[in-house]
């Protein structure tokens, strides 16, 4: 760094502490909802993590949001040079990044309703280069973040040797408009819609039916009450009755609080694709923006849960190659809730291939099925009591995990060809994968002991975006995936990072 | 399937010496642990050893000579090809035009008996490098050279693929 030495690092305004204390809440709900059916699982069988939730725990929340708040605004600091912004920020993970000017591709000025009545704003400055870098300036005051955005702007001009700011942005937006391929917006109703198909909601319903168990204590308090004041109905009747709504009421409150945090993440959702990138804006609080460009696209992966199938609906995730960690470090976007119609749109634009599933041989769930029976058979031999509930629970348990692995089996598959490679897991629902074939980085046929005892192989495929292992192929076929698989990257000669 | 080339014949030396440095190390560690703590004799002590040096044998005379039989490597003008593995067998490819780049590694045993590991790097994240073990010193470094020649001739890329 060579101009911030005439220059000085500055602070943001101290009311940018509320947008450091939003970001830190912020980010406590997202890991919080990560971990929902961890932590959900810990309040059913932790008498002492239920003891915290309502001591320790708002206490804890508080303390984070404040101490993460100030840390994080007192380790931002920005310094202006002549034709480049320097940022420092971070509290353990100290990041230092510098962006250019003329590389910076958008600018954009956001009042969200806290700084309104301070007459402040963030400036959001986003540099697709080759880590696709985002910084937010907050609690700027207005008249500052626009001259810093004109700046920028007219070093912008000055690189692409054009005349007027006005000239800039027209031209931009004709030549954007002109080649956008896609624009959906998802309406609040169907934003709503995915908080009923996240999936963490789904896997948090049986630990809060399981919590209910451990509040009989309080259903009898309750139970007591009700038959002093009915003094009608039968004790038995009545407790069934209020676990049911007890139960019912959980379930709401799990689905409404879901939903909330889909209105948080995705109000106004807009997807825009033109010929170059794909766009994804939302947020209700404030306005989150992720651009991927086409070149570094490297998964889309296409997702239905059971309740998505119920509904009718569709999830896309978006992978680019994983960015340095800046602000926020985003490398994937969702796009929530898509309708049959235009999750067809989608795969068209992406030019899916049409997909010839490949099955891999049954004996892969073989093994797998014959260690859950005996885990499941073993824990029902020792913990159910009586001949004929055990003996249910044997045969239940019999029938369901060979059915279950079945169908495992039957919804997997492999395809590839010289675009993609694309992978189809399920069991109700149903996932798809898709690598576009140039990104992959390395392709490993492995043969274990039992696998080479079958002829069988397996293959895995690296790409910036994860790995993605396939068992139980035949090896002449797992040979034929690599030499294929070779064969396309080698022969590529566009651009891949 | 490609023509794969061995690694050196000084590969399975360093690979002995490997194991029984190891083994070395278990029994003195056994050693250290039944003197201090009780709930160790020294009896069990010498059967665990014992076991130690029965599978380093298993090692010695069986696993170490298909290993290095196995081990094999392949580097044409498209891809680098690894084969690897006496049970559990691995072959590992990456296209020339995916190779960020490569170094050769060089620890103290292989120092010793004049071996070098080449390692190339792609971009796909933890596990999507290749590391040949058991080359020459000269070998490694041609066969670096030699990679980074390929890297150098691919055609740039051109965006309009894209």
């Amino acid at each position: 760094m060579t101009e911030n030495s005439n220059q000085q690092w500055q602070h943001l305004p101290l009311l940018a502490l509320l947008f450091f204390f939003g970001r830190a809440l912020y980010q406590l709900i997202r890991n919080a909802m990560n971990m929902a059916p961890a932590l959900a699982g810990a309040l059913v069988f932790s008498e002492t993590v239920r003891a915290w939730a309502f001591t320790l725990v708002p206490v804890a929340i508080v303390l984070i949001v404040i101490v993460g708040g100030v840390l994080h605004y007192w380790y931002f600091r920005y310094c202006l040079g002549e034709q480049t912004i320097y940022i420092r920020q971070g509290v353990f993970n100290r990041v230092q990044l510098a962006l250019e000017y003329p590389r910076i591709q958008q600018a954009e000025i956001d009042q969200p309703f806290y700084f309104r009545p301070f007459n402040l704003a963030i400036l959001t400055l986003d540099s697709a280069g080759s880590s696709a870098q985002e910084v937010k300036l907050a609690g700027l005051p207005i008249a500052k973040a626009t001259a810093m955005k004109h700046d920028m702007l007219k070093a912008r001009r000055a690189q692409q040797d054009l005349t007027g700011t006005d000239a800039v942005d027209a031209a931009a937006e004709t030549a954007m408009a002109s080649n956008i391929q896609l624009q959906l917006e998802t309406p609040v109703h169907e934003v709503l819609k995915f908080g009923v198909m996240d999936s963490r909601t789904l896997l948090s319903i049986p630990f809060i039916i399981a919590l209910l168990f451990q509040f009989d204590r309080s259903i009898g308090v309750i139970q007591e009450w009700v038959i002093t004041v009915t003094n009608q109905l039968s004790s038995y009747v009545l407790s069934s009755w209020l676990w049911v709504a007890f139960a019912v009421a959980a379930i709401a409150l799990v689905l409404l609080g879901s939903m909330g945090f889909a209105l948080f993440r995705f109000f106004g959702f807009k997807l825009t694709v033109d010929t170059e990138k794909y766009q994804a804006e939302s947020g209700f609080v404030s306005k989150r923006s992720l651009t991927i460009r086409q070149e570094k696209l490297q998964l889309v992966r296409i997702k239905q849960n059971f309740a998505a199938r119920w509904l009718n609906r569709y999830s896309i995730l978006i992978k680019q190659l994983q960015p340095r960690a800046t602000a926020g470090g985003v490398s994937s976007f969702t796009i929530p809730v898509l309708t049959t119609a235009q999750r067809q749109q989608l795969i068209d634009i992406f030019a899916l291939s049409t997909a010839n599933w490949h099955r891999v041989n049954p004996a892969s769930v073989v093994l797998p099925g014959l260690f859950w029976l005996a885990v499941l058979l073993t824990i029902a031999g020792f913990s159910v009591t009586g001949t004929l509930p055990k003996a249910i629970t044997i045969v239940a348990i019999g029938i369901a995990i060979p059915l279950i692995s079945w169908r495992r089996w039957y919804c997997f598959g492999l395809h590839w060809d010289s675009q993609w490679l694309a992978v189809r897991t399920g069991f109700i629902g149903a996932q798809q994968s898709w690598y576009p074939i140039h990104k992959l980085q390395k392709v490993t046929l492995s043969e274990p002991p039992w696998l080479r005892w079958f002829g069988m192989a397996s293959v895995t495929v690296y790409t910036a975006a994860g790995a993605e292992q396939v068992s139980w192929l035949k090896k002449s076929q797992a040979e034929q995936i690599q030499r294929d698989i070779i064969t396309a990257v080698s022969s590529h000669r566009g651009s891949w990072m | 399937m490609p023509d794969f080339d061995k690694v050196s014949p000084k590969y399975p030396n360093y690979l002995r010496s490997l194991a029984w440095l190891n083994t070395l190390g278990i029994i003195i560690a056994l050693g250290v642990i039944s003197h201090f703590a009780s709930q160790l004799s020294l009896t069990m002590a010498a059967a665990i050893a014992g076991l130690v040096v029965l599978i380093t044998l298993v090692l010695h005379f069986w696993w170490l000579p298909r290993r290095y039989e196995l081990t094999g490597y392949c580097v044409d003008e498209n891809q680098l090809q690894l084969r690897k593995g006496a049970l559990w067998r691995t072959r590992q490819a990456a296209a020339m035009n995916r190779i960020q780049h490569s170094e050769v590694s060089q620890g103290p045993i292989e120092r010793a008996f004049g071996l070098s590991r080449l390692i190339v790097y792609t971009a796909g994240g933890a596990g999507a490098d290749i590391s040949i073990p058991g080359l020459a010193d000269s070998k490694a470094e041609q066969l670096k050279a030699l990679v980074l020649q390929q890297i150098m001739t691919e055609q740039p890329a051109d965006p309009s693929h894209d």
